[in-house]
């Protein structure tokens, strides 16, 4: 590069610098909507029943009496992703953010926010109106306990406070399953109700 | 906390300004600032000019974007301290200014026109006149100065779509400064 070019690449670099706020703000919280296709909607509603059945019945199979037929299914892993399956499939109203670091824990206002296992991206839900946050919080501790072990998960959810405070609905209610601004890693300990269930349903359609 | 309660804060010489804007935009405007230094001892020093520019700042500016604001006064702090350093080596802001040379008209220009706004106001309206993805994909990389990887994942898409977008913005933005004549 000679030194003409150089300074005027930095002249440019520097007026860069000076672009409308707006655009800037826009920049950093801009998140493409993600809409499904019909086809993709159609087959993922037809999984969502496949999966919402086959989790019933596991969970039947858990609770109901011995069978000698499936002894050997009684130690299988309950099917804890339901929820989760819910929130990849069923929403559309929800935007991804590259880190935690880009969630607001203090704003003031509260979000559900889950991830992949494998995935980095977060995906995080519109601000919760008070009613939704209680009715959500009521909710946990109904949650079914998975049993002596904790379940590993293929996705995670948080519930973001909006005062620094971040729960799960995975975990029983204690000051001990408590974050402070951050999303923790965890292994579940409660299956959500089936009510939890479907208010993160109507908040995410 | 909300954007104009911390301006409110400045406004008010409250110091707790400056750890609302720390909590709220502390690793954003270090991440701009190690992106462009390549040093994190460098970068925290200059979030923390860049608070202090904003106290400086404040009372007498109230901007409606906190963020954007606290991150032109970090990108300046971090261009300067780059320029004092002179460092040459490979990476940080040496790449991005290697990248956008391709906007650089390869005839001379009188270099005033810096300096009368001109090319601002080029910027601003070649950027509005882009979509909202492509306006984020550019400012993001030349403006924040992400790494590519990190863009792809905030944004969902693919590597060679940013790729690709950021080449045909650049050659884009190039055609429109020769237009206008500057640069």
């Amino acid at each position: 590069m000679n030194n003409a070019k150089k300074a005027k690449t930095a002249y440019l670099f520097r007026e860069i610098g000076t672009i409308d706020d707006r655009l800037l703000q826009e920049a950093i919280s801009y998140r493409p909507q993600r809409i499904l296709p019909r086809t993709l909607m159609i087959a993922a509603s037809l999984a969502l029943t496949v999966s919402l059945s086959f989790g019933a019945i596991l969970i039947a199979m858990r609770q109901g009496t011995k069978n000698e037929a499936f002894d050997g299914e009684v130690g299988t892993p309950i099917d804890v992703t339901v929820n989760e399956f819910t929130l990849y499939s069923q929403s559309v109203a929800y935007t991804t953010v590259a880190s935690a670091q880009q969630i607001d824990f203090f704003g003031g206002k509260a979000y559900v926010v889950w991830q992949g296992a494998e995935e980095e991206t977060l995906c995080v839900s519109r601000a919760l109106s008070e009613s939704e946050v209680a009715s959500l919080t009521r909710e946990i501790p109904k949650g079914t306990p998975v049993g002596e072990s904790p379940q590993a998960l293929s996705y995670r959810v948080w519930i973001v406070m909006g005062d620094g405070s971040v729960v799960t609905p995975h975990l029983k209610p204690s000051d001990g399953n408590v974050g402070s601004a951050e999303l923790f890693d965890y292994n579940a300990e409660l299956i959500p109700s089936q009510a939890f269930n479907s208010q993160i349903s109507e908040i995410l359609n | 906390m909300e954007d104009f309660k911390i301006v409110d804060l400045y406004w008010a010489r409250n110091e707790a300004a400056i750890c609302e804007s720390d909590r709220k935009y502390g690793r954003m405007l270090k991440s701009l600032s190690y992106s462009l230094l390549s040093s994190h001892e460098d970068a925290e020093e200059c979030v923390n000019d860049t608070y202090l520019d904003a106290w400086r700042a404040m009372p007498t500016a109230r901007p409606t974007y906190l963020g954007a604001f606290l991150s032109k006064i970090t990108r300046r702090i971090s261009v300067d301290r780059f320029r004092a350093a002179h460092r040459e080596k490979r990476g940080g802001m040496n790449v991005i200014l290697e990248e956008l040379t391709e906007c650089i008209p390869a005839r001379d220009s009188v270099f005033e026109e810096y300096e009368n706004g001109r090319l601002t106001d080029a910027l601003n309206r070649f950027l509005y006149a882009q979509d909202k993805e492509k306006r984020a994909i550019f400012i993001r990389r030349y403006f924040y100065s992400q790494p590519i990887s990190e863009i792809c994942s905030a944004l969902r898409v693919g590597e060679a779509k940013v790729k690709v977008t950021l080449y045909r913005m650049r050659e884009a933005l190039r055609k429109e400064l020769e237009e206008q004549d500057l640069l």
